[in-house]
């Protein structure tokens, strides 16, 4: 089985999406890939990221 | 005869001499939205009938020696994505053309405390959703220094009342770079202060942990008034710092040399000579004047692009989730394209760029050590022509909308306070320079803008030009 095309992924949370949007979502998906691809993830791995929970004033 | 609509500051000025009525200002304004607004599109509402009401009221009270505060008969135009009780407050969407507010934002409270008067709601980019204010639902808005360009967005309707006296002021939002993006196309200066420091409460939001609200002027000065009555603590408000009401303004007159710090590797890559040019010579011109020019290094930069995209996406879908999946077709397609390219990102992506972010905002920290400000251009590009998505740099093709946002991104992505100042002209368009600090250094980001603007002053629109593009 092929795997999922962008419009595909975009599909499975709204059915209506137009065919029209098809290219420019892969387009954008590239476009992410090559952004990922350029992060050094190798000195993420201990960085704390910049969300945390206060319990005493809810999410921040 | 109606006036010439003056600076907030000296309008501030004569009202409080008595030499000018809150009447003949909101006049003012009105006469030139009747002239202008027609082809420019800045406002989505006008509320001429209660401006005038609003007006007459605080000259009542000046009359009998009261004053409210530092905006008292001002008129001044708020985004249309700020709710006004009981107003028609759009968002700049189809699905929201009839919706009317229940209570004010946050910032709305504030104004109408400060006694200003409200002229009515700024066109925008639909949702805020895109950095053009090319709105399907409520006209195309125009950029006065010529009608062929784009204003910038999405808080184009604010900058191009400012631009052009239809407001001594506005209030606008601020994701990535939308304030900033306009003030820069439009002539004006454009605030986004600190994180959290302008209450966001009945702002409609975009991406909860990039979104801001700030101020659009004709001056330095008085974007610190405005942001100064604007700013404070609201509970209502997870984000809202609790800090008491900034005091910039009195801050703006310091002695102390400015010390400005220039990254080269993210933001003066890749930059359109024609502006890069404009801005290093202003640069030369502050170094000459007795500031101090460092270089500076923010290295986790080359990661914030990223960052900023996964979170900016994700966070608009979630919000939009429910929305889009009944109501998609009511959606302009550029908007809904966003919306849904925010489903395509991983939760691994997110807490990865939630992870950058860290080490963005950790390494601005460190170069805010060693400087008071940082400078670059606010746009790498000259301003684009409305209805170009593609835009040409040196024989290179380029994304109009990536380009716009690359360089005020990371100070949203950080949550510093980042201002845009008018720098000089370029083929008879402004170029805005722009200056970030560290986090609750707004008076920092706008000291510096103040020295620029002693510098240099932009002409007023031509008149010609405003009416006819």
């Amino acid at each position: 089985m092929p795997d999922p095309t962008p419009i595909d992924r975009v599909r499975d949370r709204y059915p209506e999406t137009p065919d029209e949007d098809a290219s420019a979502l892969q387009e954008h998906a590239e476009h992410l890939v090559s952004l990922r691809r350029s992060v050094r993830t190798s000195q993420l791995q201990w960085v704390e990221p910049a969300l945390t929970f206060d319990p005493r004033g809810g999410a921040r | 005869m109606t006036i010439d609509p003056p600076a907030l500051a000296t309008a501030a000025a004569l009202i409080r001499q008595q030499d000018l009525s809150s009447r003949e200002l909101t006049e003012a304004c009105l006469t030139r939205i009747d002239e202008l607004d027609e082809v420019l599109r800045a406002f989505i509402t006008v509320e001429a009938s209660s401006a005038r009401q609003q007006a007459d009221a605080a000259d009542d009270l000046i009359r009998r020696g009261r004053f409210n505060g530092p905006l008292h008969g001002l008129p001044v135009a708020i985004k249309d994505n700020l709710s006004v009780a009981n107003r028609v407050t759009t968002r700049g969407s189809a699905l929201f053309r009839d919706h009317v507010a229940d209570d004010n934002a946050g910032v709305v409270d504030r104004l109408a405390a400060q006694g200003s008067v409200h002229l009515g709601t700024t066109n925008l980019h639909e949702f805020a959703l895109g950095v053009t204010t090319e709105n399907p639902h409520f006209g195309i808005c125009r950029n006065p220094w010529n009608h062929d360009r784009t204003p910038g967005g999405s808080s184009g309707g604010s900058a191009v009342a400012v631009a052009t006296g239809m407001a001594l002021g506005a209030i606008g939002s601020d994701t990535s770079g939308s304030i900033r993006i306009p003030a820069a196309a439009c002539g004006v200066v454009g605030l986004k202060p600190t994180y959290g420091r302008v209450s966001t409460y009945g702002c409609y939001p975009e991406a909860w942990s990039l979104d801001h609200v700030g101020v659009l002027t004709r001056t330095v000065e008085d974007a610190a008034i405005l942001f100064d009555a604007v700013s404070g603590h609201d509970p209502r408000v997870a984000s809202s710092l609790d800090l008491a009401p900034s005091r910039t303004v009195s801050d703006l007159d310091s002695e102390r040399p400015l010390r400005i710090g220039i990254e080269e590797s993210f933001f003066f890559a890749d930059v359109d000579p024609g502006v890069e040019s404009v801005v290093r010579e202003m640069l030369q011109s502050l170094a000459d004047a007795g500031a101090q020019v460092q270089a500076v290094s923010v290295p986790s930069l080359s990661d914030a692009i990223y960052a900023l995209t996964v979170i900016d996406t994700a966070e608009t879908t979630a919000f939009h989730d429910e929305q889009l999946r009944h109501h998609g077709n009511e959606y302009g397609p550029d908007t809904r394209l966003l919306v849904e390219c925010g489903a395509l990102p991983s939760a691994v992506d997110y807490l990865h760029a939630q992870q950058i972010r860290s080490q963005v905002r950790d390494d601005f920290r460190r170069a805010f050590s060693q400087v008071d400000v940082i400078a670059s251009p606010t746009l790498p590009i000259q301003t684009p022509r409305v209805g170009e998505p593609v835009i040409q740099v040196e024989g290179r093709e380029r994304d109009r909308d990536g380009e716009l946002m690359r360089l005020v991104g990371p100070a949203n992505l950080a949550g510093i306070p980042a201002v845009s100042v008018p720098c000089g002209l370029l083929h008879e368009m402004p170029v805005g320079m722009q200056f970030m600090g560290p986090a609750l250094g707004e008076a920092a980001v706008l000291r510096a803008a103040a020295a620029v603007e002693s510098r240099y002053r932009l002409p007023d629109v031509p008149r010609r030009r405003a009416t006819y593009g």
